[in-house]
C-alpha cells in the first residue's frame, strides 16, 4: 500500500510529502510572506527579522525570528503561500530553523484573530492571570546596572538578571568570587524588594561557576542563568552538585533532545527555550515535557515586542511558567505592573503592531 | 448565534445550587485550626474572594453550569458500558467527553460526579488550567480512575472550545498534518479460517485499508512457556503474514498476557515477519521489564493503553524504551493528556499510535489530536472491517459513521468542536446495565493468568 512504502522513505521526502498535503483550500489560505530587518538597540550589526504574513481573508499575523535572508524570506513565501494558515504545527515543521518560530507566532496570531480570540485562548488557557518580568541589565559597571534596574523598576519590573563580572583567566579563585559576592550584595541593598538572577553567559569552567554559585547561594539568587557552556552532562554536574543555587541552560539549544538530556539528568531547574528556534507552540511542547521533572519553563529571545507577545501568549498556555524577559528595544504596547505583565485581551498575539517602524527595511 | 458573545467581557457570577465554597466553610468551622498543614480549606477561606476573581480580567461570560454523566450499555450486560460526559454552559453550547473505563464503569462515574463541584461555574475555555487544576488538587496522582474521569471533563471542555471559537478542534491544534485524514487500522481476530483470511486481504485492498491488528492464540500464557505453546503462537503470526501479503502492516497484541521472559522469546522469533509492531508484550508497571523484552529484539515494542498522563510515560520516553506509544484519549488525561504525551514522545523520536477501544466520543476526540502530531503513525479502532452493530448503534446516535475509514483513513470531523450533536435522548434508549465484572482467565493449574 501507499502508506507502507512512503512511510519507509526518507525523512525529507516524507516532509516535502506531507507539505501537499496540507490544505491548500479555503480563504484562510496564506497569501503573502513578507520579511523586516530590524538592528539591535545596542549591538552594531545585530538584530532580528519581522516576518508578516497576510492570508487570502485579509488577516495578518506577525512574528520575529533571528536575522534572516532576502532569499530565505522569498523562499518562505513560496513555501507558505497556498497553505491554510490554521495548520500551524506541519507549517513550522516545514519552513527553515531560522525562520521557525516566526512563522509559528505568526500564524497563531492569524489563528486567534480569526477566532477572534488571544492564542492563548486557542492553545486552553489562560493558565494563568499574568506573567513574571525579568529585566537583563545593562551596563559597564556596578553603578550604570543599578541605574537600569532602577528605571526598569519604575517600570514595575522586580526580577533581574545581573550579568556577572568574568574571572580574567580560568579558575580564579579569591577576587573572582568576591567581586561578584559583592555586585549582588550591591544590587540587593540598591533595590531591596527585588529578586535576582546570576547571568553566567555560557562563559565560566563548571568549575568557577560551582564555586561562585556556592558562594552567592546564601543570598538566594532566583537562578543561575547559563552558569557554563554545556559540554558533557557529567561536567555539569558539577554546578548542580555542589551547589542548590538553581541553574537554567536554553540559549544556543537549538535540538530539543539537548533540553531532554539535562531534564533526564537532573542538570536544570530552569528550561529556557528560544521562542524565535520554538515558537509558541514549540515552547508549549517542552513545557509539556519539562512538567514531567516538576521544572519551570522561562521562554528567552533577542528580538523585540513582538517575540515577547508571543512568550506571554506560551506563558499564559502552559502550567509551569516562571518568568520572561523584557525586551532591550522596549516593550511596545505590552504592560508591566507590580513584577508582571499583563495578559493582553485582544486577540491574536494581542499587540497592535506598528509597521512604519520598520516598514523601510523590508527585505521581502 | 453569535459566537462573539462566547468571548465578550466578563459577567456577573451565575448564582449556583451546590457552592464549594460552603463545604469550605464548614470545614474551617469543624477544625478550627490546621494542625498539620494539610487543611486546604483553612487556606483557602482567606483567599476565597481572590481566588474567585483571579480570572476576572481576562475572562469570557461563559461559564459551566452543569455537568451530567452518563452510563451507557449497548446491551444490558455489555462488558464495557461506555460512560460520557456532558457539560452544559449558560450561553447554550454543550460539550461532550468520554470517560469509558473497562470493568470500573461506577468507580469511573463516581468520579466524574467528584469533580462536579470543581467544574461549575469554571469559564469552560481554560481547558489547560482546569486539567492541571484537576490532577494537582486530587493530591493523590491520577490512575486509571480519576485519569478517565479528567479525560472525559477534558473532552467536554475541548468540545466547548471548539464551538466557541467556531473551529474543529484540529485547527486549534494546529493540524492538520495530513489533510486526507488519519491512517487507522481494523482488527482481524475475526478472520478464523484462510477463506477469511483471503477474503480480508481481498477488502483491504479495495478498501484502500493498510493494517490489521490481532491477538495471541492462547487464553493465557504462564511465566515460562512449552515449546507447543510457543510454537502456535509463532505460527499463529505467521499465518497472517502469509495470508495477508507484504503491503499490508501487521500489528499484534500480547496484552501483556505474556511475561517478558516469554514474550522475549515470541518477539526475536517473529523479527522476518516484519510486524508494524508487537504491543504490550508484557504489563505495564515496569519499564526496565519492558526494555528488557525490546533490547533483545529488533521487532518494534508498543505499549501505553494503560498509562495515565505524561507522568505516567516518562521513563519509557526518556529511555527511548519503546517505539510506539499507544495512550489511550479516555485514560491518558484527554485531548490535553495525549497531546502533551505526543509532544514529549517526539523528543525520542518515538511513534504514536493511540489506542482507542471504547466508544465513539474518545474515538472522534482522538482523530483530531492525531492530525497534529508529527510523530503520529496510526490510529485503532476496535471493530472490523465489516461493520456490525456496535457502528450501527453509533451511526443512530451522530447520523453519520464515526471511525469508519474511508481509504484507509479516518475523515477528519470538519463541525466545529470534536465534530458531533448527540443528545440525552439518544442514549437513553440504552440504559445503564452496571459495571459488568471484567474476565476471569485461569492457568491449567488454576492460578491467577493475564488477559
Amino acid at each position: 500500500m501507499i502508506h507502507a512504502t512512503q512511510r519507509r522513505k526518507p525523512l525529507t521526502a516524507f516532509a516535502a510529502m506531507q507539505s501537499k498535503q496540507i490544505a491548500t483550500v479555503g480563504k484562510h489560505s496564506i497569501a503573502k510572506v513578507s520579511a523586516y530587518a530590524v538592528p539591535s538597540p545596542s549591538v552594531k550589526g545585530e538584530g532580528y527579522s519581522v516576518l508578516q504574513i497576510d492570508t487570502q481573508s485579509g488577516v495578518t499575523g506577525y512574528g520575529e525570528c533571528g536575522p534572516i535572508s532576502a532569499a530565505d524570506a522569498r523562499a518562505l513565501g513560496s513555501l507558505l503561500e497556498g497553505k491554510s494558515a490554521f495548520a500551524y504545527e506541519p507549517l513550522s515543521e516545514m519552513v527553515p530553523r531560522t525562520a521557525r518560530g516566526g512563522v509559528n507566532m505568526a500564524l497563531l496570531d492569524i489563528v486567534g484573530k480569526i477566532t477572534n480570540a488571544p492564542a492563548y485562548r486557542v492553545l486552553g488557557g489562560p493558565t494563568r492571570t499574568k506573567a513574571r518580568a525579568v529585566a537583563r541589565l545593562q551596563g559597564s559597571t556596578d553603578a550604570e546596572m543599578i541605574s537600569d534596574a532602577t528605571k526598569h523598576a519604575a517600570l514595575g519590573v522586580r526580577a533581574f538578571l545581573v550579568p556577572i563580572e568574568l574571572p580574567p583567566a580560568r579558575n580564579q579563585g579569591s577576587l573572582f568570587i568576591k567581586t561578584n559576592l559583592d555586585r549582588f550584595n550591591a544590587f540587593r541593598a540598591a533595590i531591596p524588594k527585588a529578586d535576582f538572577a546570576l547571568a553566567g553567559a555560557s562563559q565560566l569552567t563548571p568549575s568557577d561557576a560551582a564555586s561562585l554559585a556556592s558562594a552567592v547561594e546564601k543570598g538566594r539568587p532566583l537562578w543561575f542563568d547559563q552558569p557554563c557552556a554545556i559540554t558533557n552532562l557529567d561536567a555539569l554536574r558539577k554546578v548542580c552538585d555542589e551547589t542548590v543555587v538553581p541553574v537554567a541552560f536554553g540559549r544556543g539549544i537549538s535540538n530539543p533532545g539537548t533540553f531532554q538530556d539535562l531534564l533526564r539528568e537532573g542538570l536544570i531547574d530552569l528550561v529556557r527555550p528560544d521562542i524565535l528556534v520554538y515558537g509558541i507552540s514549540g515552547v508549549c511542547r517542552l513545557a509539556a515535557m519539562a512538567e514531567t521533572y516538576y521544572v519551570a519553563v522561562a521562554p528567552l529571545h533577542d528580538a523585540g515586542p513582538i517575540a515577547t507577545a508571543a512568550a506571554i501568549q506560551a506563558a499564559a498556555s502552559m502550567p509551569n511558567f516562571f518568568a520572561l524577559e523584557v525586551p532591550e528595544g522596549g516593550i511596545g504596547t505590552l504592560k508591566i505592573k507590580d513584577g508582571f505583565f499583563e495578559l493582553p485581551k485582544d486577540p491574536g498575539l494581542g499587540i497592535s503592531v506598528d509597521r512604519s517602524k520598520f516598514e523601510r527595511s523590508r527585505i521581502a | 448565534m453569535n459566537r462573539r458573545n462566547f468571548l465578550g467581557g466578563s459577567v456577573a457570577a451565575l448564582a449556583m445550587g451546590s457552592s464549594p465554597s460552603l463545604n469550605a466553610e464548614r470545614a474551617t468551622e469543624l477544625t478550627g485550626e490546621d494542625l498539620c498543614g494539610c487543611n486546604p480549606f483553612l487556606a483557602q477561606a482567606g483567599r476565597r474572594a481572590r481566588k474567585e476573581d483571579m480570572f476576572r480580567e481576562v475572562n469570557t461570560g461563559l461559564r459551566v453550569t452543569d455537568m451530567k454523566v452518563f452510563g451507557v450499555s449497548l446491551t444490558p450486560d455489555s462488558d464495557r458500558p461506555y460512560v460520557f460526559v456532558k457539560i452544559e454552559t449558560n450561553q447554550g453550547l454543550v460539550g461532550w467527553g468520554e470517560a469509558t473505563l473497562e470493568g470500573k464503569a461506577g468507580a469511573a462515574m463516581a468520579c466524574v460526579n467528584d469533580f462536579r463541584d470543581f467544574i461549575v461555574g469554571k469559564d469552560p475555555l481554560q481547558v489547560q488550567h482546569h486539567w492541571e487544576s484537576m490532577y494537582v488538587h486530587s493530591f493523590y496522582r491520577a490512575g486509571p480512575v480519576i485519569g478517565s474521569a479528567i479525560s472525559g471533563i477534558d473532552q467536554a471542555l475541548w468540545d466547548i472550545r471548539g464551538k466557541a471559537l467556531n473551529v474543529p478542534v484540529y485547527q486549534m491544534l494546529g493540524g492538520p498534518y495530513d489533510e486526507r485524514g488519519v491512517r487507522g487500522y481494523y482488527h482481524a481476530e475475526n478472520a478464523r479460517t484462510d477463506e477469511d483470511l483471503a477474503k480480508l486481504k481481498e477488502t483491504a485492498l479495495a478498501a484502500g485499508i493498510s493494517c490489521f491488528k490481532v491477538g495471541l492464540p492462547d487464553q493465557a500464557y504462564e511465566w515460562i512457556e512449552t515449546s507447543a505453546k510457543i510454537d502456535r503462537a509463532v505460527k499463529h503470526m505467521q499465518r497472517f503474514r502469509e495470508k495477508l501479503g507484504d503491503s499490508i502492516d501487521i500489528g499484534v497484541d500480547f496484552h501483556a498476557k505474556t511475561s517478558p521472559s516469554v514474550a522475549a522469546i515470541l518477539v526475536k522469533e517473529v523479527e522476518p515477519l516484519n510486524l508494524l509492531f508487537v504491543e504490550e508484550p508484557c504489563p505495564p508497571e515496569n519499564a526496565e521489564a519492558m526494555a528488557r523484552v525490546s533490547r533483545r529484539s529488533t521487532t518494534p515494542i508498543a505499549t501505553g493503553e494503560r498509562l495515565v498522563a505524561a507522568f505516567g510515560c516518562r521513563e519509557l520516553i526518556e529511555k527511548g524504551i519503546v517505539d510506539i506509544l499507544q495512550t489511550d484519549i479516555n485514560h491518558v488525561g484527554g485531548l490535553t493528556g495525549l497531546w502533551k504525551v505526543a509532544a514529549m514522545a517526539n523528543y525520542s523520536n518515538i511513534s504514536m499510535a493511540p489506542h482507542a477501544c471504547e466508544g465513539p466520543i474518545g474515538g472522534l476526540a482522538t482523530l483530531h489530536v492525531d492530525s497534529a502530531m508529527p510523530n503520529f503513525l496510526i490510529q485503532e479502532i476496535c471493530s472490523f472491517a465489516q461493520p456490525g452493530e456496535k457502528e450501527r448503534v453509533w451511526a443512530e446516535w451522530f447520523g453519520f459513521e464515526p471511525m469508519r475509514m474511508v481509504n484507509g483513513r479516518f475523515p477528519l470531523p470538519t463541525k466545529p468542536g470534536l465534530g458531533f450533536e448527540l443528545t440525552e435522548a439518544a442514549l437513553a434508549k440504552y440504559p445503564f446495565g452496571g459495571s459488568r465484572p471484567m474476565a476471569s482467565v485461569f492457568q491449567e493449574d488454576g492460578s491467577v493468568g493475564e488477559w
